[in-house]
């Protein structure tokens, strides 16, 4: 996960809150990466900060379930913020006509009897092998 | 980066949010993302006489309380999952590595 290229870019882990030799100066590296965060928009924990304040915000200011990131769909997204993936290739794949479709199938309705699905993998799994 | 949050110099950085620091952050580009998107028109735009209002802006509302749970829980296991790699990186066995 950690050094491999995702999307065109290389994903990289700079700070490690669980180091145990801590030197006693400062890497230039992290220095550079401090100084240019803005211009990273793939930070880990940058998206997490983004998404808890958006999650706690959400009865004044709904935007998660917006952008398609409700209780079924945010697991994809915390994944994909995981693998390094930039916003600007995840909230238009998983707000594509695919994505509201798969959302679609975990929903159930009493009026046409039809059963959801329990979550995305189950979606995924019925997908690939739709007859089991 | 421990030594650098602690600096007096650096202090009030520090203690300010990183979404607040910036107009770029990700927070401002998932807003401008949800105000743009054709999916988020529907959403958005609520009629106060339409008979489904109340049912959209209830979903809206109650899809916040699980989100911070599993966003919370998400970043407490990847936490976990950081440590156990750096345990093994740094006190592991040959075969471990």
């Amino acid at each position: 996960m950690v050094g491999r290229e995702i999307c065109g870019k290389k994903v990289e882990l700079l700070a490690n809150a669980f180091q145990q030799n801590i030197r006693e100066d400062t890497p230039q590296e992290v220095i550079d990466a401090l100084n240019a965060w803005k211009e990273n928009p793939t930070d880990f924990y940058l998206m997490f900060s983004a998404f808890l304040s958006f999650a706690t915000d959400n009865a004044k200011d709904p935007r998660l379930p917006i952008i398609n990131a409700e209780q079924k769909m945010i697991g994809l997204y915390l994944a994909g913020f995981t693998l390094g993936i930039d916003i600007d290739v995840l909230i238009p794949l998983l707000t594509s006509k695919s994505a509201l479709k798969m959302v679609q199938l975990t929903r159930s309705n009493s009026f046409n009897q039809q059963e959801g699905l329990f979550d995305i993998e189950a979606v995924i799994n019925y997908i690939n092998h739709p007859n089991i | 980066m421990h030594n650098i949050s602690k600096n007096p110099v650096n202090q009030k950085q520090a203690t300010a949010s990183v979404d607040s620091a910036s107009e770029q952050g990700p927070k401002e580009r998932i807003k401008a993302y949800s105000e743009g998107l054709d999916y988020s028109e529907r959403l958005k735009n609520v009629d106060p006489g339409s008979v489904t209002s109340l049912y959209r802006t209830m979903a809206l509302t109650l899809g916040g309380k699980s989100n911070t749970g599993i966003v919370a829980s998400s970043l407490k296991v990847f936490e976990g999952y950081l440590q156990y790699v750096y345990d093994i990186l740094n006190n592991g066995t040959p075969e471990q590595m």
